[in-house]
């Protein structure tokens, strides 16, 4: 029992950075109907960047944590402006897209390593002290990690809801001709789009660092397709779906992992490929994925 | 030519008859049915792990390795076993999976069960040998042919070769044969060839299921060669050069997919070897992918057709649209009414 | 058929002359009733014009018969079969065939193989058919390509015949998919919106061939919103809005129902 308390912990802790990651992912897939598999990546680029302003400039964590989020929301947008959208405006079939993010994921992710090298590293934090609560175990890392992620989840829920610009983006992810059609600079409101949720990456990223004791060059990549699973659970293109779907998903395979340890990853795939077959629109009800050949604009 | 060069060269051509059939296979998946089967490498493996097993003797023989079933069967049972295997995986796969229908879900979901497979190998290690995988397989004839290196390395060559003719002729005849036409049609917009009358599940699972064997048969040809199989030789890594392969060849067509097979796979990552090696261990390997990232981008880009695009099929009309001389039958005009009855009533 | 008396009730009786039959067909989802009780009768050997404001499930009507979508209650007669809920590609080889709103040609495929891929039944179609070889399914394949010549001619786009589908204008790709339709020898052709988006004169050259086909004796059932065109080349006509039928019949008939010029007719 004590056990499974101390899994919920652990759950919480993955919930948040699976959150971080999973709405990021999911905006990006609802204002362009493609999946970024070069996602993990830019976690990994941002974890990276926010070593160096921790590390090497010897700045606390909440600057490295910025420095980590402006990274993978710059990364994001540039990798979008000049990759993605060219290709999609050129009409290429959207499984064709899949190979063009993977590429990408695979020359930033290479590019790292030759820059970065093989090595593991970890950030410069100071000691580690550790709270209890109900039952709990957190360090307070991951006690930040949970209030960023919090913090996050709160203020995009008031940008969609509340702003203009949230109100943009949610038009043109449902229907991006007839937002066009009405006035919506769809262009830049697909920008912004893709630089907050390349924050909400970078985010992620310096988050699962923290959480790890050292990262390397492969770490964001592997923990991408958990990120999609979460994703894709709550219906991908969904924000609060994919909120829902990292509680879920991140509950769910640290309670599986106190009974069956090897099984952790399994479990999220499990999840993954049963919703995919049952209802691959996902669980948040209402959902509709585009069945069109070619990725929205 | 020195002995060691003889049996590099045998080893180089051995893997390239090899990649030609899987490209073969993952172009019937992809290139023309348009199915993003991200679990490929997984086919392979299975038919190299079926050909091991079925080559090896019953389990219980070995004391360092252990695996499910096992049988010494001569050759070529095993191989047709291995087609069997990799034939039923797909039908299972096709099953459960081509059922998201937009093309980059099923791909996501392949590739998850691509990993869950490589998980569960590795884990349950009464399998096949966990994850140091099965070794010692022994080669087929290699007491006629005798165990000199040189010359059953020529002999298998030559035995790759054969297999690699005969995948041909089955290549081929799906390849240009008008199912090969409604299957690209099926690639092009699945939604529309349905409305048409054709069963679309039905059909993709077909095209899926033989593909799913020939990638299965150029596992057991790699596999009785290199006598060793473990999970380091079939991570998700392998699929994705096989899809450059296609992408850069050529899809939808053989010849780009052998094209594929002999520069990718074989001049590109053979290639690299012979590069002087630069900085520490590891930067000249993520410079390589690093490159082949940017190639396929380059690719995808200027010529998403590959080196080699599908060529335009033509059916005895010049390219201009005149219709062949059968037709016109003397007549200038065509009788509207008298061939519009005709072709419009059922017979 | 009753075709100068208006009729607009959901009881129906199917005559021997109609090809088709809806009897209140309904289509709900998510609370949004697309489709709320429409019945209406396809006489055979006619093109029937399928009009009505925006959102009335014109387009909707002609997925449900054409099985892409399922209906929520409803009866839909082929011949007298019910065929509501069967699956698009069974509807399909009971002789429904359909043509999309949006340009659904095969993009890469030439225009001549768009025509060929239409018939299903051709030898060689198959995986066993393939395996057979060429000497197997050559006779059939050049019969159909004949076939396809022949359609081409007539429609006058055999200039065309080995350019991919995909390069041509939208106007042309409307014209192939109507042949491709053809090809599979349909007993109704469902044609939504055919003409949507095409350059006026060839709006007029597409209305001559369907006006060919009708006088051929092709059943056609056509989703239309310029009644000009309906007026032109439409014998029977159906209007629908929200979800029902107002009212079907002539034009002539339908220019004299209140409802449907309060509804719909301007003048």
């Amino acid at each position: 029992m004590h056990e499974i308390v101390l899994a919920i912990g652990f759950g919480i802790v993955t919930s948040a950075i699976l959150a971080l990651g999973a709405v990021g992912f999911s905006l990006q897939f609802g204002v362009s109907n493609i999946f970024n598999l070069a996602y993990g990546d830019i976690m990994t680029v941002s974890a990276f960047v926010a070593y160096v302003t921790n590390a090497d400039a010897g700045a606390n964590i909440w600057v490295s944590m910025a420095a980590g989020a402006a990274a993978g929301s710059l990364l994001s947008v540039a990798i979008n402006r000049f990759i993605y959208t060219p290709f999609i405006r050129r009409g290429t079939a959207l499984f064709t897209m899949v190979m063009v993010s993977l590429a990408v994921g695979t020359v930033v992710e290479n590019a790292v390593q030759a820059i970065a090298g093989d090595g593991f590293r970890g950030y410069r934090l100071g000691a580690v002290k550790s709270i209890n609560l109900a039952g709990m175990s957190f360090t307070s890392r991951q006690l930040i990690i949970v209030g960023i992620a919090v913090v996050s989840m709160v203020g995009l829920h008031v940008l969609l809801r509340g702003t203009r610009v949230g109100k943009a983006m949610r038009a043109t992810a449902t229907h991006p001709e007839l937002a066009r059609s009405c006035g919506v600079p769809t262009d830049r409101v697909t920008a912004i789009a893709w630089g907050i949720s390349g924050a909400l990456c970078g985010l992620a990223g310096v988050a699962l660092a923290l959480n790890l004791a050292a990262f390397d060059f492969t770490f964001g990549q592997s923990f991408l397709l958990i990120i999609v699973a979460a994703a894709v659970f709550g219906s991908v293109g969904q924000p609060y779906g994919a909120m829902a779907g990292a509680v879920v998903i991140g509950m769910a395979s640290e309670i599986a992992a106190v009974y069956v340890p090897s099984l952790k990853e399994v479990v999220a795939f499990a999840l993954l490929v049963i919703v995919l077959l049952i209802r691959p629109n996902g669980l948040w009800p209402g959902a509709f994925v585009q069945k069109m050949n070619v990725a929205a604009r | 030519m020195s002995s060691a060069y003889q049996y590099y060269l045998a080893t180089l051509l051995v893997y390239f008859g090899s990649n030609t059939i899987a490209c073969w296979a993952l172009n019937l998946q992809y290139g023309i049915s348009g199915v993003l089967n991200f679990s490929f490498i997984l086919f392979q493996a299975v038919g190299a792990y079926v050909t091991a097993i079925f080559t090896l003797g019953p389990s219980t023989s070995s004391s360092y390795q252990s695996y499910i079933a096992g049988a010494r069967l001569p050759f070529p049972i095993p191989w047709l076993l291995a087609m069997v295997a990799g034939g039923l995986l797909s039908y299972l796969l096709a099953l459960f999976v081509l059922r998201p229908e937009r093309r980059d879900f099923q791909a996501m979901v392949m590739l998850v069960v691509s990993i869950i497979a490589a998980d569960v190998v590795v884990t349950q290690k009464g399998l096949f040998n966990g994850h140091n995988g099965l070794a010692a397989i022994p080669k087929p004839f290699a007491s006629k042919v005798g165990s000199e290196l040189i010359r059953y390395g020529w002999f298998y060559v030559a035995l790759t070769g054969a297999t690699v003719v005969l995948t041909y002729i089955v290549v081929h005849r799906i390849t240009s044969s008008p199912w090969a036409r409604q299957l690209r049609a099926m690639r092009d917009n699945s939604e529309a060839l349905e409305s048409l009358g054709v069963n679309v599940r039905t059909e993709s699972t077909k095209v899926f299921v033989v593909g799913g064997a020939l990638a299965a048969l150029s596992g057991a040809v790699l596999v009785q060669f290199i006598s060793a199989w473990s999970p380091g030789a079939w991570d998700t890594a392998e699929t994705f050069l096989f899809f450059v392969a296609i992408i850069v060849g050529g899809a939808g067509n053989n010849a780009g997919a052998v094209l594929g097979a002999a520069l990718v796979l074989g001049v590109f990552q053979e290639g690299l070897r012979y590069l002087p090696s630069f900085g520490y261990t590891g930067l000249a390997e993520s410079i390589q992918f690093m490159g082949l990232g940017l190639l396929i981008l380059a690719f995808l880009w200027w010529k998403p057709g590959g080196l080699i695009p599908e060529r335009r099929r033509t059916f005895g009309g010049a390219p201009g649209g005149t219709p062949p001389p059968s037709l016109t039958n003397g007549r200038t005009r065509f009788t509207v009414a008298g061939s519009l009855t005709r072709s419009l009533k059922r017979n | 058929m009753n075709a100068d008396t208006p009729t607009a009730g959901p009881e129906y009786e199917p005559a021997t002359a109609d090809a088709l039959n809806v009897i209140d067909l309904h289509l709900a989802f998510g609370g949004n009733k697309a489709v709320d009780g429409a019945s209406f009768a396809i006489p055979r050997g006619q093109l029937t014009g399928l009009i009505g404001p925006n959102g009335a499930g014109k387009s909707t009507v002609l997925k449900l018969i054409a099985g892409s979508m399922q209906p929520t209650s409803g009866t839909i007669l082929m011949n007298g079969n019910n065929i509501s809920g069967s699956p698009a590609y069974v509807v399909a080889r009971l002789g429904v065939i359909r043509t999309f709103q949006l340009s659904s040609e095969f993009a890469k495929l030439t225009v001549l193989e768009n025509l060929m891929v239409a018939v299903r039944t051709m030898r060689g179609n198959t995986f066993v058919g393939a395996m057979r070889g060429r000497r197997y399914w050559r006779a059939a394949q050049d019969e159909t390509r004949d076939r396809a010549y022949v359609l081409l001619d007539q429609f006058q786009l055999a200039y065309a015949a080995n350019q991919y589908a995909g390069e041509l204008s939208g106007g042309q790709k409307r014209l192939v998919e109507i042949m491709r339709g053809l090809m599979a020898q349909p007993e109704v052709l469902l044609l939504d919106e055919p003409l949507a988006g095409v350059n006026p004169t060839l709006r007029l050259v597409i209305e001559e061939h369907l006006v060919r086909l009708r006088d051929g004796g092709l059943t056609m059932v056509m989703v239309e919103h310029e009644l000009p065109t309906v007026d032109r080349c439409c014998n029977s006509v159906v209007v629908m809005a929200r979800g029902k039928v107002l009212a079907s019949g002539t034009m002539a008939t339908l220019r004299q129902n209140r409802e449907v010029i309060d509804a719909y007719l301007v003048g």
